[in-house]
């Protein structure tokens, strides 16, 4: 495109209209909330709809304003997340039609939050003021969830605000998530005392270790995946091996804590229709199993599937629910998106501004890609299951915002974002 | 910079490992998915633990044998043919039937659209049995209040005609003590295919055919001596007793006579190890596998290789620790009555989707040469002369019969007997083999020999039937 790269050889690639894009992703979203408003032996429940039309909207509105007040012309990343979300709406929608409104608002959400984490990024010396107050602002979340969620529900990492009946409820460690990308990247952009790389090696730590406290051994992974990126993308002396040192250890510790609950893990792997597992802990993989091989390639249609009918059907099994029901290829597709946000950080890693941005960009693609992973392989028994969201997709506002926040690292590090008058114009 | 990118080999290979994973996700649905989808919790196909992708099964006369109706399995209207064909169709209790053993097929599963269809129409593909239910009611009426199996197969093409087992019951009217009564004991089990039974006589044609093939032509020519009473070892116990005092007899009229000092004599000079390896190459110790999926168990022929002679007379006479399924027994009447080649048997017609298409079944088996061609014809010349010399012909008018009967006994009273008639009709029009096990049924050709008689005149009454019309 406009920006000259380095490379001479690029081929000439004729630039997506995005308002074509956006048009064809709409109608399928509209179409997609259609089929989901439709309910077996019930009214039809114009509610999917009118929050598909609003989210819609919502993306018009974003495109327009971007393209024409920010004369920006990259719109891969949100086109994507727009896609994932859109397929949430639907698929929640089609399981509980309330769900949907209230999931468009969590998207509406972290959307406002990507914008506002695109604009702060891109004043890199502003971030790395922020490095501290935002690290001792996470660990300080994670400790008041240690000591309030324990007294609501000793295993889980939520915090309930509000009314029990109708309360908001909130996942920090998925606020921490963005936090440890935004404090891993700024701290090790500039490695110049040894001090640094202890000081985030002690912040992840106290990260992994909280998580190991609320039991949330799916999330404390993530965390360490993304750790290792992060180590990684830091340059090849001793450092190097303090950080795999304080890795292993770090993995030591997991694996320790977990030993009972990874060991029960691992027992039903791979055994989900044995006798003793498949009505108790191999329950929700072997009925995503039989969900996939029910709906087949071409699946059996929005609300003709079984697997909706499992507890977390809207959010852990989502994956299993529209593979049954949008079909197999459907949902191989969806999960590929997050290989294509994948390559794109790693594109965008190699011509960024900083080294922050390649940082945070390849973190938070990891973090991404990660987590799909322990999602959609954990539910149909090619790893063992941890629990995990599928990000954008799933229902959940506190996943939601932390995904949008996500994205905004690897908008943030394609150059094309901050040159705002780049684009067609030039 | 390029430090950094180069580290971003680590997302590279996060993202290799993830598209592996897909890879093996999806070659797990594509080799599994059948499976998966067949899975009693599956509630695409089973409702309140009830098979619901089932369509309709019928004879091959296209007589109605099961269908659903209203999400109800409903079978024949017919008691009798309820009765005859409750172990070939199967339920709940009796898993050996078709509509257990065939899910798949009327499940039909397509990776590409999965258990679409079902849903759309309600039930799964259509069955057409092999089975005739009018000659099944025959074989029914036979049987009488006898517990045993008749089944009769087109030895040509392998087609199971009729498989009936016995005690039966009616589907829509099961008697309260079914579970308790002695009459009903077993009733869950389909004889032809479960049952293990003690040969006795029948099992002279496997000695036959071993001696055949061992000894050569030279067996005609030989004459054995029976005194009723052949001491073979001096040990009381072990003494083989006739069923007459037959003085000289030939290999020939041994067999029509069904001596036992004649063939306990063969079966000590062929050897345990001979004889034996017949039996094997015979299938009587390997399982009948039918349309690939319904099995019979499996005969059981301990006969170590140095067996002492008195086992292995009296195994050569079927009275050893033998134990044969009715179904390897067919198996080996087809095998002669069709040069030596037992083709595979079939219980599935035609499978059919809701749209009419034909379904293809799985690949058959290729039919297996038991014995060849010389030693088949000699074997079909040796059971003809049975019937026309010992069970005579008046008895089986126009079936052209060939056939040895069995009288196996289980302990001293005669009574308890299981009486076996196993044979063919060697006739181009009528290429069926039968066979019929009555338990407690005192003596083959008298028990058993009017059953078969009666079923294949029916048989054959039924074909010129169809050919004058």
């Amino acid at each position: 495109m406009a920006k000259k790269l380095k490379s001479k050889r690029l081929p000439k690639i004729k630039p997506i209209n995005n308002f074509a894009l956006l048009f064809f992703l709409s109608v399928f979203q509209i179409l997609t909330s259609i089929c989901a408003g439709k309910r077996q032996d019930d009214d039809y429940k114009i509610v999917v709809v009118y929050a598909m039309l609003l989210f819609v909207v919502t993306e018009w509105a974003y495109l327009v304003f971007f393209f024409s007040a920010l004369h920006r012309r990259n719109f891969e990343l949100e086109f994507i997340a727009f896609f994932l979300c859109g397929t949430g709406i639907a698929t929640i929608g089609s399981i509980n039609a309330n769900a949907a409104m209230k999931q468009y608002f969590m998207i509406l959400a972290g959307i406002f939050v990507y914008i506002f984490m695109v604009f702060l990024l891109g004043n890199v010396e502003l971030c790395m003021k922020l490095r501290t107050p935002v690290a001792i602002l996470a660990i300080a979340l994670l400790i008041f969830t240690l000591i309030f969620a324990k007294n609501i529900n000793g295993a889980r990492n939520w915090i309930i605000i509000g009314p029990k009946d109708g309360g908001i409820s909130i996942q920090p460690s998925e606020f921490v998530k963005v936090a440890f990308i935004f404090v891993g990247a700024a701290t090790l952009e500039k490695i110049q005392t040894s001090k640094n790389i202890f000081a985030f090696i002690g912040f992840a730590i106290a990260c992994v270790g909280s998580l190991i406290l609320m039991k949330d051994m799916g999330t404390a992974l993530v965390f360490f995946i993304t750790f290792l990126i992060i180590a990684f993308m830091n340059s090849g002396d001793i450092k190097t091996v303090i950080l795999a040192i304080a890795s292993g250890g770090l993995g030591a510790g997991i694996y320790l804590k977990y030993k009972s609950y990874a060991k029960a893990r691992f027992a039903v792997y791979r055994h989900v229709f044995d006798k003793e597992f498949y009505n108790g802990s191999g329950f929700q993989a072997s009925r995503t199993l039989v969900g996939l091989a029910s709906g087949g390639l071409l699946g059996l249609g929005i609300g003709n599937g079984n697997t909706r009918n499992v507890a977390y059907s809207s959010t852990d099994l989502i994956f299993g629910v529209i593979c049954e029901e949008w079909g197999f290829i459907f949902g191989i597709i969806l999960v590929l998106t997050f290989v294509a946000i994948a390559v794109s950080a790693i594109v965008n890693s190699v011509a960024a501004r900083s080294t922050f941005y390649s940082i945070a960009a390849v973190a938070a693609a990891g973090m991404l890609l990660f987590q799909t992973a322990l999602n959609i392989f954990g539910i149909t028994d090619v790893l063992p299951l941890t629990g995990v969201t599928l990000p954008f997709v799933s229902g959940g506002g506190s996943s939601m915002i932390c995904c949008w926040g996500a994205l905004a690292f690897i908008k943030a590090s394609d150059v094309r974002t901050y040159n705002y008058l780049g684009g067609a114009k030039k | 910079m390029k430090m950094v990118a180069r580290r971003g080999l680590f997302l590279c290979i996060l993202c290799i490992l993830f598209l592996c994973g897909l890879g093996f996700m999806t070659f797990n649905l594509l080799d599994n998915g059948e499976e998966w989808a067949m899975k009693p919790f599956n509630s695409h196909v089973y409702q309140h633990g009830q098979f619901i992708a089932t369509g309709e099964i019928k004879d091959k006369n296209g007589v109605m044998l099961a269908e659903s109706k209203d999400g109800k399995r409903v079978y024949s209207e017919d008691k009798d043919t309820r009765m005859s064909t409750l172990h070939a169709i199967g339920n709940a209790k009796i898993s050996s039937g078709v509509q257990s053993k065939f899910r798949s097929d009327f499940i039909g599963y397509d990776i590409f659209t999965g258990v679409h269809d079902i849903k759309k129409y309600g039930k799964g593909n259509d069955m057409t049995l092999t089975i005739d239910s009018k000659v099944n009611n025959v074989a029914l009426d036979a049987l009488g209040d006898k517990k045993g199996t008749i089944a009769v197969v087109n030895y040509k093409t392998g087609d199971i005609v009729a498989m009936v087992s016995t005690p039966t019951y009616d589907i829509n009217d099961i008697p309260g003590d079914i579970e308790t009564n002695e009459d009903y004991s077993g009733v869950y089990m389909n004889r032809f295919l479960q049952g293990l039974y003690t040969p006795g006589s029948t099992f002279k044609v496997v000695t036959s055919i071993s001696a055949l093939e061992n000894i050569g032509d030279s067996i005609y020519d030989k004459k054995f001596k029976c005194n009723r009473i052949y001491d073979v070892d001096g040990i009381k116990e072990d003494n083989i007793i006739c069923n007459a005092n037959h003085g000289t007899i030939s290999f020939e009229n041994a067999l029509a006579k069904s001596c036992n000092v004649a063939f306990s004599k063969i079966a000590i000079e062929l050897g345990p190890k001979k004889l034996s390896d017949t039996a094997k190459r015979l299938g009587v110790t390997s399982p009948v596998v039918i349309d690939g999926k319904l099995s019979s168990a499996t005969g059981k022929m301990p006969l170590a290789e140095n067996a002492p002679d008195a086992l292995t007379g009296w195994t050569g006479i079927g009275q050893g620790d033998t134990l044969v399924t009715p179904a390897a027994m067919l198996r080996i009447m087809c095998a002669i009555a069709n040069d030596g080649i037992a083709v595979p048997f079939h219980i599935v017609d035609s499978v059919t989707d809701q749209k009419g298409k034909e379904v293809k079944l799985d690949e058959e088996e290729a039919p297996a040469q038991l014995m060849s061609l010389e030693v088949a014809g000699k074997m079909k010349k040796l059971m003809r002369n049975n019937v026309k010399k010992q069970y005579k012909d008046s008895r089986y008018k126009g079936l052209n019969l060939c056939a040895k009967s069995g009288t196996a006994q289980i302990d001293d009273i005669d009574a308890h007997n299981t009486a076996w008639f196993v044979g063919f009709m060697d006739d181009e029009e009528n290429p069926y083999a039968f066979v019929v096990v009555a338990e407690h049924g005192n003596s083959g050709s008298q028990t058993a020999g009017p059953m078969a008689n009666k079923v294949l005149q029916a048989i054959v009454k039924d074909n010129k039937e169809e050919k004058d019309n």
